[in-house]
């Protein structure tokens, strides 16, 4: 199972198009949990992930992608750390 | 491959304007967005100059925009970026996802943010260097941050970082502010302190931003700031989406906006242009909807005449 974590802010004009992407390819991938986190609703986590920007997507705790990826580089990104 | 009437090419106040006017006269057509609808006006804090509005959130605006094209019955296919478009006959528009006919094209994409290009800029991007004030603003509570550009969506973030970090400094390398005298009044009532004549030269940190070197044109004088988060506002600078035009010999001025005329005609026969891509020097959103509606109906026109009722 991977686990990909998205970082969005409520104002965030383009966090919209990150969700949208991880939960569509997490659709087709059965093996892939998704969580959307609010940075600001959950200081703690953000701080801990060392999130400056939004949006951010975390792969299994560690791999970080800031902005919004073509879905082909967050596919491969997602197969490289399986 | 599936035909329209009138193809347009982007998602934001021209595009979606634009978008009402052809679809109220009847034109089969199709809005291809890259991201979400709305454009650029959702980065915007606070809209405080579209008429009808006494004040309003960008997202709000841009989502207000998206429903009312909706509601008009205007197609608009999200997370499509145009890649590429081909003349013959009538277009060819070469999407991420796929490919359309139209007898009429307006290009309504708008311009993207431009970089500094100093030293540090593109290692510390996400690390504390942010494009997006609106976006990242609420990760800077407490901290110090410092705004880089003039004009008004500089200006609005450094007022927007005022109420948020500890610190803020509009770094402007002009002489002057450049934005309207009701925001420059405000930034003169907020916590932001403006430097100006003041050059960006580098941005330093390891894992994070750690400050800024500048260079102060008047004394002649090198020195650092420390700050947590940079903003990038190079705004005066922002370069128009036109990647995707070479295929077509359209006229472009020296910064690569398209040329049109005052019905928004480019240069090329059946394609139009609206907003902040054109040349027009007026970037706001009341501007780019008046345009995206004179580029409809002149793509109207020119559809008629091609089926012989003009
Ligand atoms: C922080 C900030 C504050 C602002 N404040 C104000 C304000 O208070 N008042 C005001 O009037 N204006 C303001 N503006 C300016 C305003 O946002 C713009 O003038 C307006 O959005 C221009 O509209 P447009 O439709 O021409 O372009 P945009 O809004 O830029 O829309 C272009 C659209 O095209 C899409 N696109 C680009 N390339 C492609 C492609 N290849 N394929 C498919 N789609 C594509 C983009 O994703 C985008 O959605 C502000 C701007 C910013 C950044």
């Amino acid at each position: 199972m991977v686990k990909v974590e998205v970082f969005k802010t409520e104002m965030c004009p383009h966090c919209p198009k990150a969700v949208a992407l991880v939960k569509e390819v997490a659709k087709d991938l059965k093996n892939v949990e998704v969580e959307i986190i609010d940075a600001m609703q959950n200081p703690k986590r953000a701080l801990e992930y060392g999130i400056m920007a939004v949006p951010t997507i975390v792969i299994n705790g560690a791999k970080k992608i800031v902005g919004t990826p073509s879905k082909e580089e967050f596919i491969k990104a997602l197969t490289s750390v399986e | 491959m599936e035909e329209k009437d009138l193809i347009i090419i982007g998602g934001g106040p021209a595009g979606l304007s634009a978008g009402i006017y052809a679809v109220r006269n009847r034109l089969k057509t199709l809005v291809l967005e890259q991201a979400l609808p709305g454009g650029l006006i959702a980065e915007a804090s606070l809209v405080e100059n579209y008429p009808g509005f006494l004040e309003i959130k960008g997202m709000e605006l841009a989502e207000i925009f998206r429903k009312h094209a909706e509601k008009i019955g205007v197609e608009i296919k999200q997370f499509e970026e145009v890649l590429q478009i081909e003349k013959n006959e009538i277009f060819k528009v070469k999407t991420n996802n796929s490919e359309y006919l139209a007898k009429a094209v307006i290009i309504a994409t708008g311009e993207r943010h431009a970089e500094l290009n100093v030293p540090g800029e593109a290692e510390l991007k996400g690390k504390g260097v942010s494009y997006c004030a609106t976006c990242d603003a609420p990760l800077f509570k407490n901290k110090k941050a410092v705004v880089v550009g003039n004009g008004r969506a500089a200006v609005m973030s450094a007022l927007l970082l005022a109420d948020i970090a500890s610190e803020v400094k509009l770094i402007v390398k002009e002489k002057k502010i450049i934005s309207e005298e009701v925001l420059k009044e405000k930034l003169k009532n907020s916590r932001a302190n403006v430097l100006l004549s003041t050059e960006v030269r580098e941005i330093f940190g390891d894992s994070v931003v750690k400050g800024i070197k500048v260079y102060d044109r008047e004394k002649k004088q090198e020195y650092n700031i420390d700050a947590d988060g940079v903003f990038v506002y190079a705004f005066v600078w922002k370069k128009p989406n036109v990647g995707f035009l070479k295929n077509l010999n359209v006229g472009l001025d020296d910064r690569g906006h398209i040329i049109t005329n005052e019905r928004q005609e480019t240069n090329v026969k059946g394609l139009f242009a609206a907003g902040d891509v054109t040349s027009f020097p007026v970037k706001q959103v009341v501007v780019a909807a008046a345009q995206g509606c004179i580029a409809a109906l002149s793509a109207y026109e020119h559809i008629k005449g091609l089926r012989g009722e003009a």
